[in-house]
């Protein structure tokens, strides 16, 4: 994030200092760029003085992050499982992510996932600890949705889903076909191991702020 | 067949109200409280003067990139249960962890009630310990129906906790376990558990004052 900023600056320096060699369309852009990234870095700072979580979604470096109170907790590649959604990609953001400043998870829907822990090994801790197993099951996301409050659906997938479990897995995808349930088409499909997508699955419920940066201009 | 039809109409009419009860309630519009909501009157505009702008773009960058720790930093990943000794740009030392079970104590003969889980939130290491001995609170008896100890030797116990302890403020721990096989499982009383050797790695990188972020 740190690093768009700067390029930001960039981008606006480069504005003020040579705007009589830019054509008005250019200068035009590259103000409303800066003024974008400095909205934004005012926004991410409100998010930062409190505690919680909250998601970047950067498609100019290509990663996702969750920080907290401004420092980065999580991070990971933004890879997408098809190479052709890129340039999509960047053009739908730079339409749409000028306004909203600030967005949030409106929807999160789990699709496929695996139990972490065999109800077996859970049944006698929870007996120890005289807990219930929802305490301490946690999903392996293998494909989930998260919806943010303008609409932008983002659908992540496993990189990592076994050979075992793909058959299963298809056949629920069916019948939530059948159902009509995730039929809504997703502005990118981001793949990234199970274990990695559960962090961002429990940070991301409803309700969770999400900054999204587009591709910078070049 | 005559007899059949009536019954198999009537399973398949009862499939049929079933499919149509989940998708509505699939589909049922829940009100979404967003976390943070910001006024677009706090959003500062640009200023239209050159010189006036690039100052106050520099200084919201600044202000911005002081919240990132500079140098090293410990992140507690509750949902997955793993933490990471990192910086910005990479992660030093990934490991399993164990934090707390979200689970409840009620001390049904003084009401006092507990609840282990592991803060969330910024801290930072404020002390470093070696062989630490813990101080058993009340929970710990009560937990196991014993008896509260009177005198204050009966409360330690010096093997539960591992070679070091990071603290990080309220009576909180980074420390070891003799309960290695259940590192990466929220099982503890809010502490953060971790095995020797990765445990080791982090005392050793970890300085007094090491930001720590659970989340």
């Amino acid at each position: 994030m740190t690093k768009s900023l700067f390029f930001g600056l960039f981008a606006f320096l480069l504005f003020a200092g040579c705007e009589d060699t830019m054509t008005l369309d250019e200068s035009t852009a590259a103000r409303r760029e800066t003024v974008h990234t400095y909205q934004r870095a005012q926004v991410e700072r409100a998010l930062a003085a409190t505690a919680i979580p909250y998601l970047v979604f950067d498609f100019g470096r290509g990663k996702m992050e969750i920080k907290q109170s401004g420092a980065i907790v999580w991070d990971e590649p933004i890879i997408l499982a098809e190479e052709a959604d890129t340039l999509r990609i960047q053009e739908l953001l730079q339409e749409t992510a000028q306004e909203p400043l600030l967005r949030y998870i409106q929807e999160r829907q789990l699709f496929e996932h695996h139990k972490r822990y065999a109800d077996s090994v859970l049944t006698i801790i929870c007996g120890i600890l005289n807990v219930g197993p929802e305490l301490l099951q946690r999903e392996l996301p293998v494909r989930f949705d998260l919806k943010t409050s303008d609409g932008l659906l983002f659908r992540f997938e496993a990189s990592d889903d076994t050979l075992l479990t793909k058959p299963k897995n298809r056949l629920l995808s069916v019948l939530d076909g059948l159902l009509g349930v995730g039929k809504d088409e997703p502005i990118a499909i981001i793949q990234m191991p199970m274990e990695r997508a559960l962090t961002l699955y429990y940070v991301a419920r409803p309700g969770a702020s999400v900054l999204i940066n587009p591709s910078l201009r070049n | 067949m005559k007899g059949a039809f009536p019954k198999l109409l009537l399973l398949f009419t009862g499939v049929i109200i079933i499919l149509a009860i989940v998708l509505l309630q699939s589909r049922a519009k829940v009100t979404v409280v967003p976390d943070v909501e910001l006024s677009d009157s706090l959003i500062i505009e640009l200023p239209e003067d050159s010189v006036a702008a690039v100052k106050a773009f520099k200084q919201e960058l600044k202000l911005l990139s002081q919240l990132q720790p500079k140098g090293l930093y410990i992140v507690v990943d509750t949902h997955a249960n793993f933490l990471e000794l990192r910086t910005e740009d990479s992660v030093i030392h990934r490991a399993p962890c164990s934090t707390g079970s979200g689970g409840e104590l009620l001390d049904t003969l003084s009401g006092r009630r507990w609840e282990f889980r592991t803060p969330r939130g910024k801290f930072k290491v404020q002390s470093k310990l070696v062989q630490p001995w813990w101080r058993k609170p009340d929970w710990a008896f009560i937990e196991e129906g014993e008896p509260i100890p009177k005198r204050a030797e009966d409360r330690f116990d010096s093997e539960v906790l591992g070679d070091y302890a990071l603290g990080f403020g309220d009576g909180y721990f980074i420390h070891g376990t003799l309960y290695t096989r259940l590192i990466g499982i929220n099982v503890t009383h809010g502490c953060v558990r971790l095995a020797d050797e990765d445990l080791k790695i982090i005392y050793n990188r970890a300085q007094v004052g090491t930001p720590v972020y659970v989340f």
